[in-house]
């Protein structure tokens, strides 16, 4: 756990050993990861670009949604962001380069900001992990960490070439890297233009109405997506250093249905499936990162993360005036402006070769701002800091334990937002609030190794959140949600007790069967103070705005897990099974936690060709997915009815020139049989509106030569 | 070992079937008796709104909305369609009224009268009925009306 900490916080130069790569069909990894996945208590799983390459969806958390416990919330067919264990949104931490993304990630249909092409690693803690990451990791995290460095000096580089067919998507990322002895300098431009997605459906049932979706495509899906990184570093003696500049650019439409009831006129076919109209969302994202690490001896080291972001969210759409004030001008509805400068220092000692200690200090202070006609979150100011020490401790090699200590404090200052053209009863939307609050996180873990074939980890431990801006003081209705969305400024810090075990088995064999691996991860959490929005009953005096909804605090219980069982089988042929559940109920009220997915069982069957000097890594898989019905619902949310789907793919990588792997293509078959099904955690589901149809996915990668 | 995989999935499926319990997760019956659907009314009129709700948590609240739906919501400007009358004073009309005289009771019958403004413009609305339940579950029920030009 303290090296995770302490490498993935902090650093992410010194990954450099490399060693030969295992394959499966799921995780590949090194053995460096291997090694530290084996004495870490925590579950952890690693995708990487294998990985990445073979799975590839229309987002980056779709790409990782084969990867058991982790979902991906979907924003129509280009956006996501991560959903682990059933909890996402404000609830699962995303670092990149060592800093927490910080967007709007509270919202519904915000996805994440992140080049999807960028990534070529990603580590997964399943699990709560504020202990490391502090507040907003308590369901979990999402690491992407940087490739390790190219084994040869001098200049390369892809062009990735990709197009599906559903959304008519025409994707494009080049990469350069250019590196020589202890330096290297590299960049990456992306570009994402995708029309109009198709649902196999001509209608769907809304309210009490059949609406028509015309030739089967969800009109003003359509969005664009534009992105520069540049990164360089330097690693000379004790020092390694690193810098990275991204700017992330996405415009994507609001289905025409989902903002106000949707009308017969507005759903009208226009003829263009790539424009993007009213209502539609623009966002920005600017970031920059430094990260410095100092060797200080042979069992000292010191290492820093800065950084600076900068998230822009437009939200456009049609003004109306409902009886209060002039009609606004120009079609800004909602801007929201929020600037983060974070920064992690972390000092590792390494006592002997039994303790290995991490402590470290990371603070955080955020500035937000608003704009456009409507009004839904306030303006504040955050500060945010927090201390930790943690000991890992090897008792011998077959055993090792972690433990660790964290206390957090932020402050944060919301605007009075006072709006004259209401009544004078509404006018003043937002209080103004100031609130000082701190928590302290511990945690416990040993992993444990009887026996070369066995691994068992477990954990206990207490993690916390602070409440978001919008928790505290949002007041407004969000988009086509239908909701009075009602913060509550006496909210405390949301705190979780678990526990969790992961049991792993592995072993070799003779004959028809080579390997058999298994893996049992379980997980209980008792939340004292769960936060989420609840419906009042209480009619909005807001036009469009069904009822108030507010945010509370109630005792839940969260229990659940996954199981996976991989086979490899005569040479070539692997078989992969698993099955996740999560079970989430509001102990007060006795409903379930909205949003929780359902029972989930993946199987799949791949085959990896024969190597040829012309060909190779020719892998061939078919995929069965099947949800169960998801019954178990909260107040106002559809009970979602179970599907199963068949996904087939065939990837392989061809000689050009001197090149072994010039070029990779990726032939994905996604939903092959066209099935119409609702996705319980998607953005569109509330609408009844269905999940894309068949899809032919391509994505060529060339290599410069 | 597989027996213990077949021991989670056997786990995993009785922790499914244990916590099925019956919760009322939604809004209130709505009935709407009248205005029958797409019914022409002329500015002056009174529209007789009638209704019946039913809720075995009991009705809490309920809304009436009519508000425009000739090209107010949610388009794109391809088809911006202008409206008919450009006469300034002539606005659409929005009538939004919450009620809570039925609360608690688990059936109801509703009769409102909402007479139509005389300096609106005309063209097609919207009238909805939204009700909501005591455990905050909500539902809604909405038919089209003209009101004539």
């Amino acid at each position: 756990m303290m090296l995770l900490a302490a490498d993935v916080c902090a650093q992410h130069a010194n990954d450099s050993i490399r060693t030969t790569i295992e394959l499966h069909a799921v995780t590949v990894e090194g053995h460096v990861d291997a090694e530290r996945r084996k004495t870490q208590p925590q579950t952890v799983m690693v995708a990487d670009e294998e990985y990445l390459t073979e799975n590839r969806s229309h987002s980056l958390m779709s790409s990782l949604e084969k990867l058991p416990g982790v979902k991906a919330w979907q924003i129509g067919q280009g956006f996501s962001k991560p959903v682990i264990r059933g909890l996402g949104f404000n609830r699962v931490a995303v670092m990149e380069y060592g800093i927490k993304q910080q967007g709007q990630q509270w919202g519904a249909d915000h996805g994440l900001e992140i080049d999807q092409y960028n990534v070529e690693r990603i580590t997964l803690i399943k699990g709560p992990a504020s202990l490391q990451y502090g507040s907003d990791a308590i369901a979990g995290v999402v690491v992407i960490s940087p490739p390790p460095p190219k084994a040869d000096d001098g200049l390369s580089g892809a062009v990735l070439l990709t197009g599906s067919s559903s959304n008519r998507l025409i994707g494009s990322s080049a990469g350069l890297n250019y590196q020589k002895e202890n330096t290297y300098i590299k960049g990456r431009l992306t570009y994402r233009d995708f029309e109009d997605y198709r649902v196999p459906a001509r209608s769907f049932q809304y309210l009490n109405w059949t609406f028509p979706i015309y030739n089967g495509v969800l009109k003003n899906t359509a969005g664009r997506e534009f992105d520069v990184t540049l990164q360089a570093g330097r690693s000379a003696g004790k020092y390694t250093s690193s810098i990275a500049v991204s700017n992330v650019h996405a415009k994507t439409g609001f289905f025409a249905g989902a903002h106000g009831l949707p009308t017969t006129v507005a759903l009208e076919d226009d003829g263009d499936y790539r424009n993007i109209g009213l209502p539609y969302q623009a966002v920005n994202h600017f970031k920059t990162v430094y990260n410095q690490t100092v060797q200080l001896s042979r069992t000292q080291k010191v290492s820093g993360d800065f950084g600076f972001q900068y998230n822009l969210r437009r939200e456009y759409s049609q003004p109306h005036t409902h009886g209060y004030g002039p009609m606004p001008e120009g079609n800004l509805e909602l801007e929201l402006r929020l600037q983060t400068a974070g920064l992690n220092v972390a000092w590792e000692y390494y006592s002997s070769a039994a303790h290995l200690l991490s402590v470290g200090i990371s603070a955080e202070y955020q500035h937000h701002r608003i704009g456009g006609y409507s009004f839904l979150l306030p303006c504040f100011e955050q500060l945010t800091a927090g201390v930790f020490v943690i000991d890992r401790y090897h008792f011998s090699d077959e055993l090792t334990g972690t433990a660790g200590l964290r206390y957090d404090a932020g402050s944060i200052h919301i605007h009075q937002y006072i709006d004259r053209y209401l009544p004078d009863a509404y006018q003043q939307r937002s209080p103004g609030l100031e609130k000082a609050q701190g928590d302290a996180s511990f945690g416990a873990g040993l992993a444990w190794r009887p026996h070369p074939q066995w691994e068992v980890k477990a954990n206990v431990g207490k993690s916390f959140r602070m409440p978001a801006a919008n928790e505290y003081a949002s007041n407004g209705v969000h988009h086509g949600m239908f909701r009075h969305e009602l913060g509550d400024s006496t909210l405390r810090p949301e705190r979780s007790y678990q526990a969790d075990f992961h049991l792993a088995f592995q072993k070799d064999y003779e004959g028809f069967i080579t390997q058999v691996s298994c893996t049992v991860s379980g997980f209980a959490n008792y939340f004292p103070n769960f936060i989420f929005l609840n419906p009042t009953g209480a009619f909005s005096w807001l036009p469009d705005a069904g009822q108030y909804y507010r945010y509370e605090q109630s005792r839940a219980f969260r229990a659940g897990g996954e199981a996976q069982l991989h086979v490899d089988f005569a040479a070539r042929f692997c078989l992969e099974s698993s099955v996740e559940y999560v079970h989430a109920v509001d102990l007060r009220s006795r409903y379930p936690i909205p949003f929780t997915p359902p029972l989930y069982l993946a199987t799949g069957l791949s085959v990896r060709l024969p190597e040829t000097a012309f060909l190779r890594r020719t892998r061939l898989a078919v995929t069965h997915r099947y949800a169960a019905a998801q019954h178990r619902v909260s107040r106002n949310e559809a009970a979602t009815p179970g599907y199963q789907l068949v996904d087939v793919s065939a990837s392989f990588a061809l000689a050009v020139g001197k090149q072994k792997d010039g070029a990779k293509i990726t032939l994905q078959l996604q939903n092959l049989f066209n099935t119409k099904y609702h996705n319980h955690i998607s953005f569109y589901r509330y609408l009844n509106v269905p999940e894309p149809g068949r899809n032919v996915r391509l994505s060529l990668e060339i290599l410069l030569p | 070992m597989k027996t213990k995989f077949f021991l989670y999935v056997a786990i995993f499926a009785l922790t499914l079937a244990a916590c099925s319990d019956d919760k009322d997760t939604t809004g209130p019956e709505i009935k709407l008796l009248q205005p029958e659907n797409e019914a022409v009314f002329t500015r002056g009129d009174a529209i007789s709104i009638v209704f019946d709700l039913a809720d075995p948590s009991g009705v809490n609240a309920y809304k009436i909305d009519i508000h425009y739906a000739g090209d107010e919501h949610a388009h794109s400007h391809a088809l911006d369609v202008t409206p008919a009358h450009e006469d300034e004073e002539e606005e659409p009309w929005e009538f939004l009224e919450i009620y809570d005289d039925q609360k608690g009771k688990t059936s109801a019958h509703v009769e409102k009268t909402v007479t139509v403004p005389n300096d609106i413009h005309g063209g097609e609305y919207h009238l909805g009925i939204l009700a909501t339940d005591n455990e905050g579950n909500e539902s809604q029920a909405y038919i089209d009306i003209d009101i004539e030009e």
